[in-house]
């Protein structure tokens, strides 16, 4: 569940507008983004769209705060317009902050054409900052599935974090069968969330859910299958439900590559971070997919099969109950700050 | 009245050395006013212990500190004051640096806080609470409704709450995320903490206090 911040008549393009120039509005930073991204990515031609992606250009170019510069461009990722391509590119290609790379990088993978392949892989080689050259790799793989270029498997710097970890098997003894369940939201409603919508195969629908432990997956997919065998591409997409605003997002993306005479298959989040791997087929117009989890943090192992003719949906496979692979823990904060006030003396 | 070392012992704190503010109160300045009487009093009901988790720690500033500090005192305050009283109980602060944090410091989707709590956690008995220095979307936070207690188990297993420094929005979100954890859904009057625009009028009711009570990462009266 969430919350939402801002007065009905601030939560306007002017009023975010206004909010990012520091001027008194209800909103946060991120709230005013958020409304100038959406204002910007459903009608990118209307006046207030324009206005919109402007604002959110400037913001990425010049605005003080560093977080706000990144979010700004986070913001630009959504949005399908020459504006605000060419904003991510400038920042992918010469800014000096890495999270702005990372973040403008990441926008590309969504807004991004077959040539931003190759600049995406420049501004991996060029980051001085580890995740920025990680989120960059990432994004020239995910855009490559997107626009169908080719992927050299045996290129270290085109895999993605965690392709090649080691599969858990499903070996405990409490375990969860992976079964279908009926659509938790109307299937017209079962859509990306704006930032990965691009991570959506063309004319992909919504063709069944299933459930694995207490999530629930909603799967997106395309109507035309055959295709994958002949390029690297995007099969689906699964989405996850938030309960409260009844909204979907982007939980997992399903990229495929032809290998063989099948399909080599990596499950990642919409930012490249691998989570299943497996292979797929396509015989007669059915894909079949079948895929285990790999050992990421906070991964559970699972081994499911997909299988999807004529847009119907089948789903077996089984799940443990539990984690398998530890969670990261964060490290105890020691006293950060003098106290006593803003002298910001750092001691741990 | 119990003293502040039983107090102490009982929500887990070392009692020696023992800083009352820092580590019986869970707060990371001295700028906001706090009562050491008020909480041990709030010990005597039902209380939840929070992991307040800084996403990108390294960008936090004295001013972000001391916006966690409001966001404490806020819940406590409302928490006391619902239909039911209870507490916020043992509060202790975590990080994860902006390096480790893989962008997820700035947040654009409910995606990337599920995956936040999918990938991090304290292994204590504490509800994780990660403050993020933007969440980029509609809202300004995402929690499961009557989240787990097992942290081995599947699933979302902490709150995602937007910072926003001097603002004095994250304190209500604080205590209305931690609310959706501990069960509540939300409620459309605009005086009730689960009213889903914030900030609102911050009531629980006795009926959500109840419900809130019973979630299983609460702890019994000290």
């Amino acid at each position: 569940m969430s919350v939402i911040i801002g007065s009905r008549k601030d939560r306007t393009v002017s009023g975010a507008i206004a909010a990012l120039a520091g001027k008194p509005t209800t909103l946060t930073p991120g709230a005013a983004i958020a409304i100038l991204a959406e204002a910007a990515a459903t009608a990118p031609d209307k006046v207030a769209g324009r206005r919109a992606t402007t604002a959110l250009a400037k913001v990425v170019s010049d605005h003080d705060e560093p977080q706000v510069r990144v979010a700004a461009a986070k913001g630009l990722g959504q949005v399908q317009s020459s504006t605000s391509v060419r904003a991510l590119r400038k920042a992918a290609d010469h800014a000096q902050d890495g999270q702005l790379v990372a973040a403008a990088s990441a926008g590309l993978s969504n807004l991004g054409v077959r040539a931003d392949v190759r600049r995406l892989r420049a501004a991996s080689d060029r980051a001085e900052w580890p995740h920025a050259g990680v989120q960059a790799a990432a994004s020239a793989r995910m855009l490559a599935h997107r626009v169908g270029a080719a992927v050299d498997p045996a290129d270290p710097a085109q895999e993605l974090p965690g392709e090649s970890a080691q599969v858990l098997p499903v070996t405990a003894r409490l375990k969860t069968r992976i079964k279908p369940v009926e659509l938790p939201v109307a299937r017209k409603a079962a859509t990306a969330d704006l930032p990965w919508r691009s991570l959506v195969p063309d004319g992909a629908a919504a063709v069944g859910a299933f459930s694995c432990g207490d999530r629930t997956h909603v799967v997106l997919a395309g109507k035309d299958a055959t295709k994958l065998l002949s390029a690297p591409g995007i099969a689906g997409t699964l989405l996850g439900v938030n309960e409260s605003m009844g909204t979907t997002f982007v939980r997992w993306v399903v990229l495929t590559r032809p290998d063989g005479d099948g399909l080599a298959v990596t499950v990642t989040r919409p930012t490249g971070e691998v989570g299943f791997v497996g292979r797929g087929t396509i015989v007669d117009g059915v894909l079949s997919v079948t895929v285990d989890a790999v050992d990421t943090p906070g991964a559970t192992a699972a081994h499911v099969t997909v299988s999807l003719a004529k847009g119907k949906l089948e789903v077996d496979g089984r799940t443990e109950k539990a984690i398998t692979s530890p969670r990261r823990q964060p490290v105890p904060v020691p006293l950060q700050f003098d106290a006593s006030g803003p002298g910001a003396a750092r001691v741990g | 009245m119990a003293s502040l070392r039983q107090r102490a012992a009982c929500i887990g704190i070392a009692t020696s050395p023992l800083s009352v503010r820092r580590d019986f109160m869970g707060q990371l300045t001295n700028s906001v006013p706090v009562s050491l009487k008020t909480q041990l009093d709030r010990l005597g009901s039902k209380f939840v212990h929070v992991n307040c988790i800084q996403v990108g720690s390294d960008q936090f500033t004295f001013n972000d500190a001391v916006e966690i500090d409001r966001a404490v005192a806020k819940t406590r305050d409302l928490y006391a004051g619902a239909g039911r009283s209870m507490g916020v109980g043992r509060i202790q602060h975590f990080g994860i640096s902006t390096a480790d944090a893989h962008g997820r410091d700035v947040i654009n989707s409910d995606g990337e806080a599920e995956t936040l709590t999918d990938e991090w956690t304290v292994p204590n008995d504490a509800l994780d609470l990660f403050f993020v220095r933007m969440y980029v979307t509609a809202t300004a936070g995402l929690s499961r409704v009557d989240g787990p207690c097992d942290k081995n188990a599947k699933g979302m297993d902490g709150s995602v709450v937007e910072m926003n420094a001097g603002g004095g929005v994250s304190d209500f979100a604080t205590a209305h995320e931690l609310g959706h954890y501990l069960g509540l859904s939300h409620r459309n009057d605009a005086t009730a903490l689960m009213n889903p625009t914030i900030p609102n009028g911050g009531v629980i009711t006795t009926s959500e206090a109840d419900n809130m009570r019973d979630h299983c990462r609460m702890k019994n009266p000290c």
